[in-house]
């Protein structure tokens, strides 16, 4: 079973089985002894009829009987035996590549999750490679010992008969022609069939985390109708798949049975013609029947092995889709608080598309408390995400403690740049779990005071196990003011030169919102602090005001020089004290 | 409801296709035994030496087979359509309980683990339906080859089917603990998938805080929980594989050890010996197959319990329902579903609305408060205080225990159903889009002029958004709208809102993502443009607060207390506090 074209990309494992050589030396072992006792027992039947029909004494033909019910039992003993390592190779190689995958996938830009559902994610990193470790649990092992087998039948009918060997080898030709012929010839459509799969389960996924938002705005029906198409799709290509592969089906019941009769057949004719014995007849036939179960099986996993080389090629893919931003830096950052340098910035998501920073620059020194003012959709949160480098710049550069960021080191950045996203997700895991991130080096201790920093000591107080209490399950139990919390406990841990803050007060009340400033100020003291915030009160601390709309500065000072003149600043600040409003945004 | 059930509720659903399937493949697996009596004779012609009966029947075993490939091609045809309508008839049935069915709806485990029921529970069902199918072939060949064997012999076919009756009583006692082990196996799975799921939720925050290590290693440890689970699962089965594989092997030893004498004084010929080794291994295989196929009948148990537990309150009939998968229809004018009866809204009572969480302190008791038309009503309150768990429970979107919500003094039955527009609409506290484009995420289906989306796009203050988008309305938003930012989604779901032009407008902490002019004018368009409409608006910003006709305050799941801002700030510290702390 040579590749002949390529879709079997085989080299994706190659590494993790070097890994594994002794199991699968184990495996092999008892794949050899298994299939060398399968070759032997078919000859004692074949050598106890004879002796039946021979008219030998019956001691030696119970002795024969019973020769051939113990060999028998050690056979599936060590078939058994070798599915079970080739289970630990397959369940082993499948953890690796899962592992290496997620590994992988962290590295791309968040962009590419934006264009890739989670449902079908899964199905990539859990689905695919699943598929793999059940290849190797079953089907490896059953095409090797199929293989040992078809030489071992070729070999010990040749020398009883010539004929009856030639023919035998003729119909393993046949059959490995056969496999090797149709074996990619489904590829492409369980392929296609996996594809639109994930698509089915993306839809899905969706649409059930987004049950609430469907069923209060009297949606479900639509999300059926849009439903409808893609199972067609679905359904569609799904038969067309099966169908395309049963003629592998077909075939190979065909060619096993057709070799049961022509095995007697060629043996009856031999019979006839005085060169082989009646046994002989028994032994071909049992040899066919003996090919036929691995066989079958081979072909019933067949379907497996084609959605494994999809699988297999889909994981090549994903591992080869790299990041656009490039982590070359290998500079560390200095302690302490950072300087900032945005040095004629702009911005552009897609090549294509409209700029959302337009040559930006600012030069901020360090353990400065900046505070991020401007309509949403103005550009903040894609300037901090540049600062923090989950893109790079179209043009112009972005300098951390006198160092451009291309220059950092990835760990030294995400280190020293502690960024609290707007998007708070929470972990199924304990609540050290969620705040650590599953790191288990930091101290239960760190954690807990961490927790109690942001305000969430009573909290955690009220739960029974403390940080060790799981939560996030369906996010029931906690309030999305809490995971707020939480997010900034994250921030907590680190110890930051410097803090980006992206709208840490939202979907926090007033009260919980003083807890978070105290704790904001102790997290930022000492440390250069940019916060995009909404309301007036987060900045009351800051040293300076930044005012960006439509992806330019607006404005840019002294907190206290702009509170005093006729700035946009000294504006919002009056509208927000007298409780009015004004229409539009800053510019209008 | 026992699994048992399952099979007539989808005949019931496909009964054309399923008839046609268990006779094409009743057909396909008795056809192997005609084919066998006439190898059988050959064999028997072999050792007599009879030339022509020899070719005669290799002829006859011929000729069955090519009918039997004939029949499998035609059978699978046939199945491949059952087996995809079967499962797309149950995911369909489930995604459509869960979307439209009236009550509260509350996910047990999280969106991921739902879909690991959509995927594998709903497979396992499909494979017992496939088991039915099989069955009465199964059944017939078992039944007509035993009838040879003992008619050939009737001592040998007791002696050699003897031991797999013992044998296959062995694995039935296996089965409980096999059960746990794959249950294991099963949890174990869902463990991985479900971080996996939220791994890459939260790439931004992982990234953020560089924890990729952090992840990586708990994925490797609960890879290896589920690498074990899977290896003790694999081993037991094995083993008992191996068990009752082997048992065709003993049924021939015993066959050649108590046929011994006779094969020698011709009281068995080689013919019917032949029979024997033709006919056992596929007797015996199909005996443990029907054993295995109990096994299955315990898994699709719990599988479908598990389906049952994901829609909360859904009958096997709603899940196994057989109406049209709609493949044939043209796309129909998008609908979506409104309200039938249209009374305006004059009043909207809640009185006395309980909600637990099972397991936690959380949720709301006993709480009470009217919402005139045209009012516009804040409910305020610390973190934990119960504010979104009350305009959900309103809504029917959790199950609440006791209390009721009336509609013009009248009670509401299901709210879940009936608080939809045109009478309410809700903007949920972390609003979720989906990847289509932001047109069709605020239209929801409704039909909607451009001018109407934009009317409501400009209401949502989100014209300036979608103006900068080089695609427009078009924009295709990404998984769960992550093309947008945090107020973009925010504001998107807002005129979704709008859109539907609602008598109640709910909103759930609208302004946390926003900042306070875009807020303000927010207000400021609504007001201008809707001056009848009633909102209901979970708050706690000082902005909404003066607004507000009325503010109820909540504090630990009660109400604390309702009135204007004057009166509550007046009469209770509570609200002292909260807005002392507001700017």
């Amino acid at each position: 079973m040579a590749t002949k074209r390529e879709p079997l990309r085989l080299e994706v494992l190659v590494p993790h089985l070097k890994k594994r050589q002794g199991l699968v030396a184990l495996a092999l072992l008892f794949i050899l002894a298994g299939s060398g006792l399968e070759l032997w027992v078919p000859v004692l039947l074949a050598t106890f009829v004879d002796d039946a029909l021979g008219r030998q004494p019956l001691a030696d033909l119970t002795q024969l009987a019973a020769i051939y019910l113990i060999a028998s039992f050690a056979t599936q003993g060590f078939k058994a035996i070798s599915t079970y390592f080739g289970t630990r190779v397959g369940w082993g190689v499948s953890n690796d590549l899962r592992f290496a995958s997620t590994e992988h996938l962290l590295t791309l830009d968040t962009d590419y999750f934006a264009e890739t559902s989670q449902g079908a994610l899964i199905e990539r990193v859990d689905g695919d490679i699943t598929t793999i470790a059940k290849v190797f649990s079953h089907f490896a092992v059953q095409l090797i010992s199929s293989i040992i087998l078809l030489v071992g039948i070729f070999w010990v009918l040749f020398q009883r008969s010539g004929f009856a060997g030639l023919m035998m080898a003729v119909l393993v030709v046949v059959i490995v022609t056969f496999m090797a012929a149709t074996r990619s010839l489904a590829v492409k459509a369980a392929e296609e069939e996996r594809g639109i799969s994930a698509r089915v389960y993306g839809f899905i996924e969706e649409r059930v985390a987004a049950i609430d938002d469907i069923r209060a705005n009297g949606a479900g029906g639509y999300v059926m109708q849009r439903f409808a198409p893609i199972m067609h799709r679905y359904y569609n290509k799904a038969v067309a798949s099966w169908i395309k592969r049963s003629f592998i089906w077909v075939g190979s019941i065909g060619i096993f049975s057709a070799g049961g009769i022509i095995a007697i057949a060629v043996g009856g004719w031999l019979v006839l013609q005085g060169s082989v014995t009646v046994g002989t007849v028994f032994l071909m036939y049992q040899y066919m029947l003996k090919l036929e179960d691995p066989i079958e099986q081979v072909t019933q996993q067949l379907s497996e092995f084609q959605k494994s080389a999809a699988g297999l090629r889909r994981t090549k893919e994903l591992m080869e889709t790299n990041p656009t931003v490039e982590r070359v830096g290998v500079s560390e950052l200095p302690n302490g608080a950072l300087s900032l340098d945005v040095s004629k910035v702009s911005f552009a998501y897609e090549e294509d598309e409209g700029t959302v920073l337009n040559n930006v620059s600012l030069s901020i020194k360090a353990g400065t408390k900046l505070g991020l003012l401007g309509r949403t959709g103005g550009g903040k949160s894609t300037l901090t995400k540049l600062i923090a480098r989950f893109f790079d710049p179209t043009q112009g550069t972005v300098s951390i403690g006198g160092i451009p960021l291309t220059e950092v080191s990835t760990h030294s950045l995400r280190t020293k740049v502690a960024f609290v996203t707007q998007d708070v997700r929470l972990f199924a895991g304990t609540v050290r779990q969620n705040v650590t991130i599953f790191d288990p080096t930091v101290p239960d201790d760190l954690v807990e005071s961490s927790v109690r920093a942001v305000g969430l000591g009573d909290w955690l107080d009220r739960l029974p196990n403390g940080i060790h209490t799981a939560i996030g399950v369906g996010d029931i139990g906690v309030s999305s003011g809490e995971a707020q919390l939480l997010a900034f406990a994250r921030a907590y841990l680190r110890d930051p030169g410097l803090v980006i803050l992206d709208e840490p007060s939202s979907r926090v009340d007033p009260a919980t919102e003083a807890l978070l400033t105290s704790a904001m100020e102790r997290l930022t003291a000492g440390r250069t602090t940019i916060i995009i915030a909404h309301r007036l009160d987060t900045v009351r601390s800051a040293d300076e005001i930044l005012i960006l709309d439509d992806g330019a500065i607006v404005e840019h000072g002294n907190r206290d020089h702009l509170a005093n003149t006729d700035s946009v600043f000294a504006s919002m600040i009056s509208a927000a004290s007298s409780g009015t409003f004004r229409q539009g945004g800053v510019k209008r | 409801m026992r699994a048992i059930r399952i099979p007539a509720y989808l005949i019931r659903a496909l009964p054309v296709l399923f008839s046609v399937n268990v006779v094409l493949w009743a057909v396909f697996h008795v056809l192997p035994l005609y084919m066998g009596k006439a190898m059988a004779a050959a064999i028997g012609a072999i050792e007599s030496g009879d030339a022509d009966l020899l070719v005669s029947s290799l002829l006859l075993a011929g000729a069955w087979l090519l009918g039997r490939l004939l029949f499998f091609e035609t059978a699978v045809v046939a199945y491949s359509h059952f087996w995809h309508r079967k499962i797309l008839l149950m995911r369909r049935n489930l995604l459509e309980w869960l979307m439209t069915a009236p009550k509260a709806r509350v996910l047990p485990k999280g969106s991921s683990a739902a879909v690991t029921t959509f995927r594998e529970d709903v497979d396992q069902v499909a494979n017992y339906m496939e088991d039915i199918v099989d069955v009465s072939g199964l059944v017939i060949f078992v039944w007509l080859a035993g009838g040879s064997l003992y008619e050939a012999s009737p001592r040998l076919t007791f002696w050699a089917l003897l031991p797999v009756a013992v044998a296959l009583a062995v694995t039935l006692l296996a089965r409980p603990y096999i059960r746990r082990l794959r249950e294991r196996m099963r949890t174990a799975t869902e463990t991985v998938t479900t971080f996996i799921g939220d791994t890459f939720g939260a790439v931004e925050t992982i990234k953020a805080t560089h924890r990729e290590a952090g992840i990586l290693s708990h994925l490797k440890q609960i890879n290896l929980l589920r690498n074990q689970a899977a290896l003790r699962d694999t081993l037991l089965s094995e083993l008992l594989r191996s068990f009752t594989r082997n048992m065709s092997h003993v049924a021939t030893g015993v066959v050649l050890l108590l046929g011994a004498n006779d094969l020698r004084n011709g009281t068995l010929t080689v013919a019917e010996l032949s029979l024997f080794l033709i006919f056992l291994p596929r007797v015996t295989g199909y005996m443990s197959w029907f054993v295995e196929m109990l096994a299955q009948y315990q898994g699709t148990h719990v599988s479908f319990g598990r389906m049952l537990d994901l829609t909360g309150d859904a009958t096997a009939a709603d899940l196994l329902n057989g109406r049209s998968l709609g493949f044939g229809d043209n796309p129909k004018p998008a609908k979506a579903e409104s309200a039938t009866s249209t009374a305006s809204l004059a009043q909207l009572d809640v009185r006395g609305l309980t909600y637990t969480y099972a397991g936690d302190a959380g949720g709301i008791s006993d709480v009470s408060f009217s919402l005139p038309r045209g009012s516009f009503t804040v409910i305020t309150g610390r973190v934990g205080a119960g504010k979104s768990t009350l305009v959900r429970a309103l809504l029917g979107l959790v199950p609440t225990q006791e209390g009721e919500v009336l509609w013009n003094g009248q009670e509401i039955e299901d709210r879940t159903t009936f608080l939809i527009p045109p009478r309410s609409a809700y903007t949920p506290q972390v609003p979720q889009l989906v990847s289509e484009s932001l047109r069709r995420n605020i239209t929801m289906g409704r039909p909607m002029t451009d001018e109407q989306v934009n009317k409501a796009l400009s209401m949502a203050v989100m014209s300036h958004d979608v103006d900068r988008m080089e695609q427009g309305l078009k924009t295709k938003v990404g998984s769960r709208g992550i093309r947008l930012s945090g107020g973009q989604v925010q504001r998107s779901a807002a005129a979704r809102m709008f859109a539907t032009d609602a008598d109640l407008l709910v909103f759930d902490d609208l302004s946390s993502a926003l900042d306070i002019h875009t807020e303000s004018a927010l207000w400021e368009r609504l007001f201008q443009q809707r001056a009848d409409v009633t909102c209901l608006v979970v708050s706690h910003r000082r902005p909404a607060l003066i607004r507000a006709d009325q503010i109820v305050l909540m504090s630990e799941g009660k109400v604390a207390g309702v009135g204007t801002l004057d009166e509550l700030l007046n009469d209770h510290q509570e609200m002292r506090a909260l807005w002392d702390e507001t700017t």
